[in-house]
């Protein structure tokens, strides 16, 4: 131990970080090797380079741990880990719940492990990670992950294609805060316009103006995005929502939607095959939102429904944990504060290796490799968001080099909601929630997409949630959500 | 007669093209839907007669086609061996249950058949399967787990064996003193050709269509999986990012989402050799099997 | 027959050991797999009563009552679910299997062996697509403003299109020809094996008492395929609690208008506990399918012992 740690000052001193793998090879087998994983959209080739790159790396900083990066690719995602969180012979060492899990359920089936001693032992982490964000990861007052950071605060908008905009005289509105009925009104001239062109593909709810309080089925929500009060109320018996639904009808009426809106998968993608001339979008600043936009080909004006906010919904989802059959938790803590504050790791994970993956320019802003794509490149490249800590990245694919201050900036910025932080164990009322779900997903698609008449089906739908229990779960979320706020203070 | 029988042979044949029309022709339409441009596709639907033809589908899988060939390789490789030991294990098995005077039948019987009803979930067997056998990552995961003989192929030769090969012939062997195992492998054996070929059919179409035990128990040596393995990642990549597509940070990602053209297109890769490869076991669904003699 | 199964009784229990041993050792490793495959996981049975901790494993895990079989009943589901469930299996197992013993007795009638070939390779192939596939074609046909019913069948013949994914009332037909469809060509090539593996002797022997074709199917390959069409019912009733996910999820699109005739038991627990990663959930209600279909399997067996042993499932 102490003669590797030598070699290694002597190294670092003569700055030959390079040599570090044959010359510090024979200690660095004794290191821990934590294993964490990856999600690229497609099959990655490259896994050895960047695992190689990354390791010696680690031996040059004389980090004390080896990483070894387990590809999943998203389709596999749920299954792969919820068997690897099992096994302790062979266990995925620090992972990101996101897109297989939340939070609460992480924690309820005892999955990761508490990390109040994490932040005892690594405290420049709440710097990092921002103490009022902090309690994104906590569970009662425990943390046990780390949010991932990234634009918390977030506008919902129209994107509207360009051209589109410019026939029918709207081109110069850009950025102006229109209400739904306004955008509506533009919808209908642009449809006019445009009759072979949809303009509604995807479904919304971030446009009502709540916070969802991190449950998609809107079973309780916050209105007014949570800044002003902390009453969790049904959103389907609200006026808000009627509202929406009187919109609903006249895109349903003016043939806005897609044609069977029910049965297509409705996503973005539309903007980019020409089919939609628009689509319900978001971002943390209409820049940002413009600018999403974009990669989806064409150009496209940005009309913002709500004011930069962060709420519950907005600012939770992902996170980072370390899991409870770790083999090692002194070197997966290790590693997970690597991921957070160093920009190095960060990058070998996030973009793979410069020069291979991705290539900077005079302006500081990454880029494919000439010739590349996502779909030739044999690593994920384009994913930043994923990992721990992306504005420790180069930003890609952008011509603004301060993309990553912009984002931090918004999140100081924005307006937040009261409930950020709280996150729902539907534990006590489970039988209540699933019939609750079960009445949301029979009801509520068609009646978002008009496609049934409204007005009696809404009735409908109200009295059958009623019956389901849905008072049993606002009641729940409500005494959950004000043990919360009186702990926060 | 000789016009009645010709009109029923007539009738026999009309029926069976209906069928057949029914189902190829929905394959038919398969085929194109992967040559139709995307646009076209969500604009005017499926058609048979597409508005505009698009080999884009082919031309991204033709982009990994090594990949896709070597999982081809894969796939057939482990059909191959498991449907070879599967058929073995499942005629061992079955033959020994067929015999009615076997001491503790019943118990056996009802041994093998309590496996279809209960099972354990994925994570016991996960534990079973990695923990004691140390499949994870090798060859060995996309052969042993679940595949290698079910209780329906079992019962299946068994109740063969029971009423299609008729107990005097096997009566005949005895006297002829041969072993019991000889009799399974000279008499038995020849006379169970089409039950032997259906249940390697359908040993064969399982492994074939496998891909849970890749998903399971290949994490780190992705390059062994199986084409089904290739495809079905593609598909379920496609259908996760489709269906979150309401969390804000997956534009970027989306744009990678395989069209449903490259949909199309993998399903039509992964039925195509299927039906390059059944004719072969269709040789042994032969009429004629004269037992003859025994019984008059 | 009855002749030698007697002097077969009357060998002694350890003549028959002995004389059986060689078979007992060959089938060994096939009894063997049946223990590390099927038996040993299922000890993981225990987690549908406990509350499932990754930390804790399977053995340490807290028990949990019959907390996790409550979802189940919460709700008006609860009806639905099991009715859609026995239901479409009834409908399923009886049509099916008359479906599939015709196409196997047509199939075996075809006198072109090309034909035959033919027809046989054809009718498997909508067995070999995944559901998800079949759930896109089955969307070409109906789909309201594209769909070829719609499109090409109901609106030149001067009838108006139907929204097929908004009423559920045709959902149980729609659903019962897809499974037809699905899964005819397979079954019935079970049937078709078992009938091109009948003694040839028994339809010469009838040609020449110039029995007609319709009298050799009925007097012949019926009664001799009645075990096979037993076994093969009694082992189906083992499902008669579970459904094919695929058909009742991805084929009507998860369409919410339709849960009422498409939910199944499976659908549902899938829906209650997608986002969960419930293992203890999960299981048990894979477990009460299961106990479920094994009581009424037992019974069946019973019944089929006490009228017909030969045919009987153990």
């Amino acid at each position: 131990m102490k003669r590797r740690n030598l070699i290694l000052m002597a190294m670092a001193l003569t700055g030959a970080a390079a040599l570090g793998t044959t010359a510090g090879a024979e200690g660095v087998e004794d290191w821990p090797v934590v294993t964490t994983a990856v999600v690229p959209t497609q099959p990655v080739t490259d896994e050895e380079m960047v695992e190689t790159a990354l390791n010696e790396y680690l031996v040059s900083i004389d980090a004390g741990i080896q990483m070894d990066i387990i590809p999943i690719e998203f389709g596999n995602l749920s299954t792969t880990m919820t068997l690897m969180l099992t096994s302790p012979e062979d266990p995925i060492d620090v992972f990101s719940y996101n897109f297989f899990s939340k939070l609460t359920s992480v924690v309820a089936n005892e999955q990761v492990v508490p990390l109040d001693e994490f932040l005892e032992e690594y405290p420049d982490i709440v710097d990092v990670v921002g103490e009022e964000y902090l309690p994104l990861g906590q569970i009662n007052g425990t943390q046990y992950a780390l949010p991932n950071i990234g634009a918390y605060g977030q506008i919902f908008c129209y994107a509207l294609r360009s051209d589109i905009a410019e026939a029918i005289g709207y081109a110069d509105k850009e950025g102006q805060l229109m209400t739904l009925q306004e955008i509506t009104e533009m919808l209908l001239k642009a449809k006019e316009a445009f009759p072979e062109l949809a303009f509604i593909t995807n479904e919304e709810f971030g446009i009502m103006n709540i916070d969802r309080l991190g449950d998609s089925n809107c079973t309780g929500v916050l209105m007014n995005n949570g800044i002003d009060n902390t009453e969790v109320v049904n959103l389907y018996a609200t006026d808000t929502f009627k509202e929406f639904l009187d919109c609903a009808v006249q895109w349903k009426e003016a043939g806005l939607f897609l044609d069977d809106p029910l049965n297509q998968p409705l996503d973005k993608s539309y903007m980019k095959t020409g089919v939609s001339g628009g689509s319900f979008h978001n971002g943390f600043s209409v820049e940002d939102a413009r600018q999403g936009a974009n990669v989806y080909g064409y150009d496209w004006k940005i009309y913002p429904i709500t004011e930069p906010v962060a709420t519950a919904q907005s600012a939770s989802g992902s996170g980072y944990c370390i899991s409870s059959v770790t083999r090692d938790e002194e070197a997966s803590k290790k590693a997970l504060y690597l991921m957070y504050t160093d920009e190095n790791v960060m990058r070998f994970l996030a973009q793979g290796v410069e020069g291979a993956h991705y290539v900077v320019d005079e302006n500081g802003c990454s880029w494919y490799p000439e010739g590349e794509s996502m779909t030739s490149l044999g690593w994920g490249t384009g994913a930043q968001w994923y990992f721990p800590n992306q504005t420790l990245c180069i930003p890609f694919e952008t011509d603004n080099p301060h993309y990553y201050e912009e984002m931090l900036a918004s999140n100081d910025n924005c307006q937040k909601s009261k409930a950020i932080g709280f996150a729902f164990d539907s534990e006590p009322v489970y039988d209540e929630y699933a019939a609750v779900t079960a009445v949301i997903e029979e009801y509520r698609d068609a009646l978002v997409f008009a496609q049934v008449d409204v007005d009696s089906y809404l009735e409908e739908f109200l009295g059958e949630l009623e019956a389901a229990g849905i008072d049993d779960v606002i009641a729940e979320k409500q005494s959950q959500l004000d043990a919360f706020l009186a702990a926060e203070e | 007669m000789v016009g009645s029988k010709k009109s029923f042979r007539i009738a026999v044949n009309v029926i069976m093209i209906l069928l057949v029309l029914a189902c190829i022709l929905p394959f038919v339409l398969l085929v194109m839907a992967s040559l139709t441009d995307e646009a076209t596709l969500t604009t005017y639907g499926y058609s048979f007669f597409p508005r505009k033809i698009s080999f884009a589908a082919y031309d991204y899988l033709l982009s990994s086609y090594q990949k896709i060939l070597k999982a081809y390789g894969m796939t057939f490789f482990v059909t191959a061996v498991g449907t070879t030991m599967n058929i073995f294990l499942t005629l061992s098995l079955a033959y020994l249950l067929s015999k009615k005077d076997l001491p503790g039948r019943m118990f056996l019987s009802f041994f093998v058949f309590f496996t279809m009803l209960f099972n354990g979930g994925m994570v016991p067997s996960y534990i079973i399967w990695t923990g004691v056998f140390h499949i994870r990552d090798t060859v060995w995961a996309l052969i042993l787990p679940n595949l290698l003989m079910g209780a329906y192929n079992v019962i299946l030769m068994r109740t063969y064996l029971t009423t299609n090969i008729p107990p005097e012939i096997i009566e005949a062997a005895e006297m002829d003193s041969c072993s019991e195992v000889g009799i399974l492998f000279r008499v038995v054996l020849p006379l169970s050709k089409p039950m032997i070929a259906t249940v390697g059919l359908f040993s064969g179409l399982a492994y074939w269509n496998d891909w849970i035990n890749g998903l399971y128990y290949l994490v780190r040596r992705t390059e062994l999986y199986t084409i089904q393995n290739v495809l079905n990642t593609m598909m379920s990549n496609a259908e996760f990012l489709a269906n979150n597509t309401n969390v804000t940070q997956l534009q970027s990602a989306s744009l990678s989402l395989p069209t449903s053209g490259i949909r199309m297109g993998i399903a039509v890769i992964a039925v195509l050799p299927v039906l390059v490869i059944y004719p072969f076991f269709q040789k042994y669904f032969v009429k004629g099997i004269v037992v003859g003699g025994v019984k008059g | 027959m009855t002749k030698s199964e007697k002097a077969k009784k009357r060998l002694s229990l350890k003549k028959r050991l002995k004389k059986y041993a060689p078979l007992y050792l060959l089938a060994l490793p096939s009894l063997l797999y049946l223990v590390v495959n099927n038996y040993l996981p299922m000890g993981g049975l225990v987690l549908a009563f406990k509350k499932f901790s990754f930390r804790k494993g399977i053995w340490e895990s807290p028990w949990n009552g019959l907390k996790n079989f409550t979802f189940l009943f919460g709700s008006k589901w609860a009806k639905i679910m099991f009715t859609n469930t026995i239901l479409y299996n009834v409908v399923f197992l009886l049509l099916g299997t008359v479906f599939a013993i015709t196409v196997a007795i047509l199939l075996n009638e075809v006198i072109s062996k090309k034909a035959q070939q033919v027809y046989q390779t054809i009718i498997l192939i909508p067995h070999l697509m995944s559901m998800v596939v079949v759930g896109y074609l089955v969307f070409a046909f109906l789909s309201g403003s594209n769909g070829f019913i719609n499109k090409s069948i109901l609106e030149p013949l001067g009838f108006e299109g139907v929204s097929w994914y908004t009423e559920a009332g045709y959902w149980p037909v729609i659903l019962t020809i897809v499974h037809l469809w699905k899964s005819f060509g397979f079954q019935s090539i079970v049937y078709f094996a078992t009938i091109v593996g009948f003694d040839r002797a028994y339809y010469e022997a009838a040609a020449v008492d110039g029995a007609s074709t319709w009298q050799q199917i009925r007097k012949i390959t019926l009664p001799m395929l009645r075990p096979t069409v037993i076994i093969l019912l009694v082992m189906s009733l083992g499902r008669m609690f579970a459904s094919d996910f695929g058909l009742f999820y991805q084929v009507p699109q998860d369409s919410g208008m339709l849960y009422r005739t498409t939910t199944t038991i499976d659908t549902f627990v899938y829906r209650a506990l997608m986002q969960d990663n419930d293992v203890g959930r999960s299981l048990a209600a894979g477990f009460l399918q299961s106990v479920l279909g094994f009581a009424v399997v037992m019974i069946t067996n019973l019944i089929v012992r006490k009228t017909d042993p030969d045919s009987a499932l153990f």
